[in-house]
């Protein structure tokens, strides 16, 4: 079983809220059929505006809301299980927007615990899982600290340690960063990236960053519900009037390799025997086109 | 109409072991009809920093004053009653002249409709109907809102459109200053060009003065004309982007970083690339390339 997550067709209606609270006639497609599949170990990254159903999709990872038609999959479990809704919850770990929401115990430690707690796992395992946890997100020293003197990067992390210390094959990450500072939201992608690489843990992360989009494996852009362009950050970023159209951004370098294909910029640059491909993503590649080292 | 802090400290818990200082001797002046950004990572200050701009945190130490005038030293001899009075109306008429949005403002909002939402606060102001209806007609073309959604409630808008709202009520106070605690977090890029260049127009239109606090230095280097960088209660850089980004490696030691085509542009001059200035958007590194390679 190589998949993490497939979807198939999965599409999620609701009923809006009129004025006075109550459910109007008007239904609305947060998804609508989306088809995806997402392999164990992989780095994924969902972009789309506000309203493009994203969140939904996350949700749903998690079975906080189940699928209206069409099926998710979550490491071979179907989600509108009911009987197996805790094992899901088990095996796809969820990290919102907000540290401060996710906060419930007043000593870091205890926090971490709480889930394996809930688990029913043993006491002296629990405490192995803490420690674990807290130094694979580099927030061992803090064991004994109340997360209120904590920086939201610092939190996040905490958060972060909590969902791990429930094994979790998965963790899906709800705008992890849009709330912290430069060096937080450094602090949570570097985790998030050894997490993926050192302990094989899948991780579907949304964001609004394009920066750490471009650290992606693949990425998928949802739009009015449906899944409108995928593919390797260097395939997805290199459209950037596509990504513009839909109300997104690529980052500033590869908006500059695009503004230098220019055809009159290329054969200046080739004169000088310099060549711009147009799906750079980092700073390193441009200086290297822009520079050659040879 | 300056907002002047002068040799201002503020401590949290004075005396008790939590005690921590915010805010170290700082004097810093924030001029009329400027575009400021404020920069520094989460604890270093800042927001210490503008809520004091709003007379919600009194210094510890030092002074501060809006237009000469400080807000919180009163003549000598005054009769209890009589201070406590000046003293109210002082902080109504700075809080009048000094529009603060807090960070989500979305969340505070409370009308049944956004109309309704905008006039709050004119409305305590005791303006007459006729000009509270006038100003949130105009507040709400400021921000980008049509006007059919003045009777709808706020709690049916988007994300993007909700924060317009609270930051269109804070506006039909007709403020001098307005501060903005990070107004795009968490908004798409669409949703953040659209607060942010509203607010740039409505800057060079109405010359009404604008402190932003943001933690995205691509955002600060495209729209201010001035960057405050603050660390540990201190200011540690003042000037225009240009020259405070000239600064990547005390940035970055301070938990922040420069644009990233700033980043470019001091790579390509270690390489040897002849750039002059401090480059800050693609726009002008394309222009800086054009001139390299004569296209």
């Amino acid at each position: 079983m190589k998949e993490m997550v497939k979807s198939e067709g999965l599409t999620f209606t609701y009923m809006e809220e009129t004025e006075e609270g109550q459910t109007g006639a008007e239904m609305k497609k947060a998804l609508d059929g989306v088809d995806l599949s997402i392999r164990k170990g992989q780095m994924i990254v969902i972009l789309g505006h506000n309203g493009s159903g994203k969140s939904t999709f996350a949700k749903m990872l998690n079975a906080l809301l189940k699928p209206t038609s069409g099926s998710l999959w979550v490491d071979g479990i179907d989600t509108s299980d009911d009987e197996m809704l805790w094992n899901v919850r088990q095996s796809a770990g969820m990290i919102f927007q907000n540290p401060d929401n996710q906060m419930i115990a007043s000593i870091v430690e205890e926090d971490v615990a709480f889930g394996p707690e809930n688990l029913g796992v043993d006491p002296p395992l629990i405490r192995q899982r803490v420690d674990e946890a807290l130094e694979a997100v580099g927030m061992a020293a803090y064991a004994k600290a109340s997360p209120a003197h904590l920086s939201g990067g610092q939190k996040q992390r905490i958060a972060i340690a909590g969902i791990l210390a429930m094994k979790p094959d998965l963790i899906v990450l709800d705008e992890p960063t849009a709330m912290l500072d430069p060096r937080g939201r450094a602090e949570v992608m570097k985790t998030l990236q050894k997490l993926n690489k050192e302990d094989n843990i899948t991780i579907v992360h949304i964001t609004h960053y394009m920066e750490e989009a471009a650290m992606a494996d693949y990425l998928y852009v949802i739009d009015q519900g449906k899944v409108a362009l995928s593919g390797t950050p260097r395939e997805v970023f290199s459209q950037v009037e596509r990504m513009k159209e839909l109300g997104l951004d690529v980052p500033p370098v590869t908006e500059l390799a695009y503004r230098l294909q220019d055809p009159v910029m290329q054969e200046k640059l080739k004169a000088r025997g310099i060549e711009i491909p147009g799906d750079i993503l980092t700073v390193e590649e441009m200086v290297e086109a822009l520079c050659p080292s040879n | 109409m300056p907002i002047e802090l002068k040799h201002v400290s503020y401590t949290y818990d004075p005396g008790l072991p939590t005690a921590k200082d915010a805010l170290k001797d700082v004097s810093l002046t924030f001029r009329e009809k400027e575009f400021v950004g404020i920069i520094g990572h989460t604890g270093s200050g800042k927001s210490t920093l503008i809520q004091m701009l709003n007379g919600l945190i009194q210094p510890t130490e030092g002074e501060i004053l809006l237009n000469g005038e400080s807000y919180y030293s009163f003549p000598e001899g005054m009769k209890k009653r009589q201070l406590k009075k000046a003293q109210a109306a002082r902080l109504k008429s700075i809080r009048q002249q000094v529009g603060l949005v807090f960070q989500y403002p979305e969340h505070q909002l409370f009308e049944m409709t956004v109309a309704k939402d905008i006039a709050f606060g004119p409305a305590n102001l005791g303006l007459p109907e006729e000009e509270i209806a006038a100003r949130v007609d105009e507040c709400m073309a400021m921000v980008g809102l049509k006007p059919e959604l003045k009777e709808k409630s706020p709690f049916e808008l988007s994300g993007g459109q909700k924060r317009r709202v609270a930051i269109a009520g804070v506006l039909a106070m007709k403020p001098a200053f307005l501060v903005l605690d990070e107004p795009t977090a968490g908004l798409d890029p669409r949703g953040r060009d659209g607060i942010l260049g509203r607010i740039r127009r409505l800057q060079e239109e109405t010359q009404i003065a604008v402190i932003l606090v943001s933690h995205s230095m691509e955002d600060v280097a495209r729209y201010t004309d001035r960057i405050i960088a603050v660390d540990d209660g201190r200011i540690r850089f003042d000037g225009k982007p240009r020259e405070v980004f000239e600064h990547a490696q005390e940035l970055r030691q301070m938990g922040l970083g420069i644009p990233q085509m700033t980043e470019l542009g001091f790579r390509l001059k270690e390489k040897g690339l002849p750039l002059h200035d401090t480059i800050l958007s693609v726009e002008e590194m394309l222009q800086a390339l054009k001139e390299v390679y004569s296209c």
